[in-house]
């Protein structure tokens, strides 16, 4: 069987599991609902009804949010270990996501007026990441190549996370508790008038990666060829850098920090798919990225009448083990 | 209008003194008798047990009720360094302010005797528990550290008890009876040669709350009470088997919770939280202190019953509460009735919580 029939079956494949995946995830739960309160819950909303505020305001955030975190940070993962050349960058090279972390930081652990004032934790990291966002992108506009930005992001993260961890030496236990809760991501934060507004930005980051799908495929044969090969390499990585920062602080901004995911998911699909076709990566990432957090999130949920695990803890143990697996499997 | 206003500010302002007074006032009452030795009749954490040269306190495991540690302590005037909100309170109960040697930090204490004293260098900051100093304990000269007890052990335990500076971890938190949780008094009169007063003011406490309780033990409406709040995804409500548990059933209460076991606190969803609550008439400690702070920080609350009319929190000043509700027990369970029971008007004023308007 060729490649592309095959990739053709694997994307079919990862296309039905979103739907039943995601009716497992809808019905799992402390309580069991109806189709009728689903949608009665979405278009006839009771107030009065737990069942109806339990779908309403938990279940479908939170699967609206595995779906969009898990393929927002799968495509920015793929598009920077493309701009890179450099199966270990992901979503969080540039010091993006740090710049969220820096500023709800800020907010939860000083006392300064401007950080802790009504702007709250979401406002702060979607503030942080395009911020440094921006920041990255003047920097990129000093640098020649990509190696030297991703040094620079590196070292910028590496800045603010001692930065940070300052901050969190000299706060005390309740603010230490607030912002390490945050750091270990969570679906719930999202409430159900949120969701319009994410799912667009979503959509328009993600459709803005398949515009470039030509110069991406391109940037697999290195930096040099590329441009030799007519890419405009400085319009290219604006547009990488403006994707992953909208993207990256989207998640961030209503989830926390999710790891793994933007590292692990584009690395297995190269694996699965065998192909350096980026639309076909592309999509593979993204319905991918968004099975692999369904999956970790109904774990928790199946666990949840007796312990608590955050999103983040499953996602590094899901995913490190699946990653070595398919290494040794396929690339020995 | 300007004269109404003040004088309101000026009723408040006495109001709210002579509450504050409250917690020692006991201290006046000549009605208890000398005593021989220190009994401990209530908390199940600790014990004393009479030697030649002092006590011999023991320190159980609050998880299995084994004995965790023996130490041998004089009854006479120690240097202590204090990092639990709730010793500090017991040291101002009994007015033992001036033996305290070091305190966490300034920002969580609220008796203004020992925050005068850390202004003048006469108690030393230490900071956090996990963070401390080793050096600057040995430099301190104190012998003994009293702190929550929340880790496993304190850093640098084994050295410090070389240099004969005891360890002590106050596992009052831990406690199933408010009274257990206050009992915890003796042991700091004890450790600071305050014993008399530290027994003396425990009785009026034990009185204090009786008298409340008998006020209610005949209650047959017993409104229906959820407690604490939600961080990151998870709500911690007390324990079936807690002190604060105990304290809603004596307020004449019908907490949710109050089959679950163990007295640490409980986790849940706001799933399961949504589930169980939507009818609740009571929120009790709802963490934050504004409708405002409630709704950035947990959205979903605003479905629940309770949240429209009847939440409640600590009133004003965290540090007043963590500070003074611990040895204040009876003063905790008269908020409460006054709270879920208006109707036996035990008193005006609320004197730790507020509700949330």
């Amino acid at each position: 069987m060729g490649i592309v029939k095959t990739n053709t079956i694997l994307l079919f494949g990862l296309l039905i599991s979103i739907p039943i995946l995601s009716i497992v995830h809808l019905s799992i739960g402390q309580i069991d609902i109806s189709t009728q309160e689903f949608w009665q819950s979405i278009f006839n909303f009771n107030e009065n009804s737990a069942n109806e505020i339990i779908i309403r305001e938990i279940r479908i955030p939170r699967l609206m949010m595995a779906l969009i975190a898990g393929a927002s940070l799968s495509v920015v993962g793929l598009l920077m270990q493309t701009l890179f050349n450099n199966p270990l960058a992901g979503p969080y090279v540039l010091g993006i996501n740090s710049g969220s972390s820096l500023f709800v930081a800020l907010s939860i652990m000083t006392g300064i007026p401007f950080f802790t004032s009504d702007f709250g934790i979401i406002t702060n990291a979607l503030i942080g990441a395009f911020l440094f966002g921006l920041v990255i992108l003047f920097f990129s506009k000093l640098v020649r190549t990509q190696i030297a930005l991703l040094l620079v992001g590196l070292m910028l993260g590496s800045f603010i996370s001692a930065f940070v961890s300052f901050l969190q030496s000299a706060s005390n236990a309740q603010e230490l508790k607030v912002f390490t809760l945050w750091a270990l991501g969570s679906l719930q934060k999202v409430e159900f008038s949120q969701l319009p507004i994410i799912i667009i930005v979503a959509v328009i980051g993600i459709l803005a990666a398949f515009l470039i799908v030509k110069p991406l495929n391109v940037l697999v044969l290195g930096e040099q060829e590329a441009k030799l090969l007519g890419v405009n390499m400085k319009r290219t990585r604006v547009i990488i850098i403006v994707i992953t920062a909208i993207l990256t602080g989207l998640v961030t901004a209503f989830c926390g920090p999710i790891a793994f995911v933007g590292l692990a998911v584009p690395n297995l699909v190269r694996i699965l798919f065998k192909t350096q076709q980026h639309f076909t990566l592309l999509i593979a990432s993204l319905l991918f990225g968004a099975i692999f957090i369904l999956i970790c999130d109904i774990l928790i949920q199946l666990v949840e009448p007796h312990f608590m695990l955050p999103i983040n803890v499953l996602t590094s143990i899901i995913g490190a083990p699946m990653v070595i697996f398919f290494i040794l499997n396929r690339l020995r | 209008m300007l004269l109404s206003k003040i004088l309101l500010l000026l009723s408040a302002t006495l109001i709210l003194f002579s509450c504050e007074r409250e917690p020692t006032d006991c201290c006046n009452d000549n009605t208890t008798a000398l005593f021989e030795s220190t009994s401990i009749d209530y908390a199940s954490n600790f014990d004393l047990v009479k030697t030649n040269i002092g006590y011999s306190l023991k320190i159980l495991n609050p998880e299995n009720g084994e004995l965790e540690k023996t130490i041998s302590i004089k009854t006479e005037k120690n240097k202590i360094i204090s990092l639990s909100a709730t010793v500090n309170g017991m040291i101002s109960n009994i007015n033992a302010q001036k033996f305290l040697a070091g305190v966490g930090n300034r920002n969580y204490i609220y008796d203004s005797i020992i925050l005068n004293r850390i202004l003048n260098n006469e108690i030393l900051e230490f900071g956090d528990e996990m963070n401390i100093s080793t050096e600057k304990i040995i430099s301190s000269s104190a012998n003994i550290i009293l702190y929550s007890g929340f880790g496993n052990e304190f850093p640098n335990e084994s050295k410090l008890n070389k240099l004969n500076i005891n360890i002590i971890p106050i596992y009052d938190w831990r406690e199933q009876h408010p009274l257990g949780k206050a009992e915890w008094i003796k042991l700091i009169g004890v450790l600071m040669g305050k014993e008399k007063e530290a027994n003396t003011y425990f009785d009026y406490v034990v009185r204090e709350y009786e008298k409340i309780l008998s006020a209610t033990d005949t209650l047959s409406n017993l409104p229906s009470v959820l407690s604490g709040s939600l961080y990151g995804d998870i709500w911690y409500a007390p324990g079936g088997n807690g002190y604060f548990s105990t304290l809603l059933k004596d307020a004449g209460a019908n907490y949710i919770y109050s089959a679950t076991k163990g007295t640490a606190s409980q986790e849940y969803s706001m799933e399961k939280i949504l589930k169980d609550n939507l009818s609740t008439d009571y929120w009790i400690n709802s963490g934050l202190s504004t409708k405002a702070a409630i709704n950035n920080g947990n959205p979903k609350a605003k479905y629940l019953k309770a949240y429209k009319s009847s939440t409640y929190c600590y009133s004003g000043n965290l540090n007043k509460f963590w500070e003074q509700s611990a040895s204040a027990p009876h003063i905790v369970l008269r908020d409460l009735v006054q709270i879920l029971h208006p109707e036996i008007m035990l008193s005006k004023e609320l004197y730790f919580y507020k509700r949330i308007e």
